[in-house]
């Protein structure tokens, strides 16, 4: 029996048509495509990565990834599947048939990334980008224009007791899900890190949410040193949003809503009647660049558009958010009402499908330049 | 319509306390009946709801659980603004949190005054053999502002539902005194504006 059985409401097991792609039966192909490929290997004698012998390129790729996101219940980055028994997401059934519309673009992604090889041209990068980094080339692509510590960008600082102090709180509570993380020796390399943050920046220390954000950096990284420098180097970025009265993070706020009242008004109408502002509701969405907050392929695909392009995406992917899920949101009566409707925008089928999401904020008029002069309105109008 | 006949209220209850003395595992517990020892840090606030029965009445709560960092505090008026609880909750093995509370008491005081009710929670009395802040000296100091005290164990859980109950209790007499002043539900959202944020920063100085 599969994980995906164990979710149907006890005592109530009513026989659904399924999807025409199932996880079930990609595993079962997945299995018999190992056997096939173990049978041709022996005759050629060669070892089962051999596969190329008898496969096509694509053919090899699709086998090998749609293997790798079947066949376990853990996926590259040591992250549960949503569709696990261990997984207490509760919907299971949603995920299993977004995997299989979403699977397909996975391999065209990475085909086309191998055979193109859009680094040569940076429009073409972007638009290679905005559609999704496969994860073989993710950390080159982060770290393509990101400095090293090495070359004395970074001074160093000296740490207060109650930082180190704070940072260790929180990383037996960083993903402790995770396959990677839940170790002693990553947690100690993500203490170092968090660690570096609160050396080279001391106007941030340590803010409760960087401990995630670190937590995927490394993750995807796989390289101590590399990942600190990249942490470093985008919190520098966003530096503001984690001093000492969260400045950048209010002047943000003051940004989305200006941009909201342009691209989706009715939610704007629904905040000022029941009164309330932006930074109680979605503030942390900005605060770890909405992880905790989306399902983690959308984070990935949303970081991936973030470190190349910039800011402007995190304010394109709230818009887009609240421009899905309007209609909730403005039937909103009371401020619990909404609290409820913005938490579950995570949960939502606009967050989950996020090549769509990604395609649609691609399409939205925000760009750095009217963030910039954005920005400098909503710096006159909050205190200091 | 007397609010003596009044059975059914809404309350909006903010959790406060330093980092990691049990605050979301507080919530978890009260609300789904689970414990978790695999737990995340919460960033900001997060948002739930739950109904309390007490006696004959009904009262809905709206619970804020809020980031025990001091970093969101320059956000923290926003959510204790219109609370008609606060549960501060410290955790007994650890004085400090405890002082973090007698802080926490003053802010709320000048910012909300007393429309508020305060229940102080001491947390994780499964650790009791490590306790250092003592049942009667925090009885003692909540008597002495005008709280409640009692103490919980969101692992075993303890004391829990009977904290929720006391604090609902004790709202729905408030609620009834000060029939005078406007319904709750129009006070418990403000303008975030200048004004107010500057005041309670300066009177966090003091």
């Amino acid at each position: 029996m599969t994980a995906w059985h164990f979710t149907g409401p006890p005592g109530r097991r009513r026989r659904r048509r399924k999807p025409r792609v199932t996880v079930e039966r990609i595993r079962a192909f997945s299995l018999l495509f190992l056997l096939f490929a173990c049978l041709q290997s022996s005759k050629s004698e060669t070892d089962i990565t051999g596969l190329s012998i008898s496969f096509s390129h694509t053919e090899r790729h699709s086998f090998i990834i749609w293997h790798n996101y079947y066949c376990s219940d853990v996926d590259d980055l040591g992250f549960m599947r949503p569709w696990s028994p261990l997984e207490e997401s509760g919907c299971q059934k949603q995920y299993e048939t977004w995997y299989a519309s979403y699977l397909p673009i996975v391999v065209r992604r990475r085909c086309r990334w191998e055979k193109e090889n859009p680094r040569r041209n940076s429009h073409l990068l972007q638009r290679f980008v905005r559609k999704g980094i496969p994860h073989t080339f993710r950390k080159e692509l982060w770290l393509r224009s990101c400095p090293s510590r090495k070359d004395g960008v970074w001074q160093r600082h000296e740490v207060p007791d109650e930082v180190i102090k704070q940072i260790k709180l929180d990383l037996p509570r960083t993903f402790p899900d995770n396959k990677f993380l839940k170790t002693e020796t990553t947690r100690k390399t993500l203490g170092r890190a968090l660690f570096a943050v609160a050396e080279h920046i001391p106007s941030v220390g340590y803010c409760q949410g960087l401990n995630f954000v670190a937590g995927i950096i490394l993750l995807v990284v796989n390289d101590e040193a590399r990942a600190i420098d990249l942490l470093v180097h985008l919190v520098s970025q966003r530096q503001d949003y984690y001093g000492k009265n969260m400045i950048g993070l209010r002047r943000d706020m003051h940004v989305l809503h200006s941009l909201l009242r342009e691209h989706c008004p009715r939610v704007i109408v629904t905040l000022e009647k029941l009164d309330v502002g932006l930074d109680m509701l979605v503030g942390k969405w900005f605060v770890c660049w909405f992880v905790e907050n989306l399902p983690m392929e959308t984070v990935l695909r949303l970081w991936d558009c973030m470190i190349y392009e910039g800011d402007e995406w995190l304010f394109k992917i709230a818009v887009s958010l609240f421009r899905s899920n309007m209609i909730a949101i403005s039937s909103c009566e009371t401020i619990d009402q909404l609290m409820t409707e913005i938490q579950n925008i995570g949960t939502s089928k606009a967050a989950l499908y996020c090549h769509q999401l990604m395609m649609k904020s691609a399409a939205l008029p925000i760009t750095n330049k009217s963030i910039e002069n954005l920005r400098v309105i909503a710096e006159k109008e909050i205190p200091e | 319509m007397s609010s003596v006949e009044r059975k059914e209220f809404k309350f909006k209850v903010v959790l406060l306390g330093e980092g990691c003395v049990g605050k979301s595992s507080l919530v978890l517990r009260f609300v789904e009946n689970k414990f978790s020892t695999r737990h995340l840090s919460t960033i900001q606030a997060s948002f739930q709801n739950k109904t309390v029965q007490v006696d004959d009445c009904k009262a809905e709560l709206h619970i804020w659980d809020t980031a025990g960092q001091e970093k969101y505090h320059a956000l923290g008026p926003i959510y204790y603004r219109g609370s008609n609880g606060v549960l501060l909750v410290f955790d007994i093995t650890d004085q400090r949190s405890f002082q973090k509370v007698k802080n926490w008491v003053l802010e709320i005081k000048t910012c909300l005054g007393k429309t508020t009710e305060i229940l102080i929670v001491g947390n994780k009395i499964d650790l009791d053999d490590e306790r250092q802040v003592s049942r009667q000296e925090a009885e003692a100091y909540a008597e002495s502002e005008g709280a409640l005290y009692m103490e919980t164990s969101a692992q075993e859980n303890r004391g829990i539902s009977e904290a929720f109950e006391a604090l609902t209790e004790k709202m729905i007499q408030h609620s009834r005194t000060t029939t005078s002043e406007a319904p709750l539900s129009n006070r418990s959202i403000r303008l975030i504006d200048e004004e107010p944020l500057e005041e309670s920063r300066r009177k966090k100085c003091c």
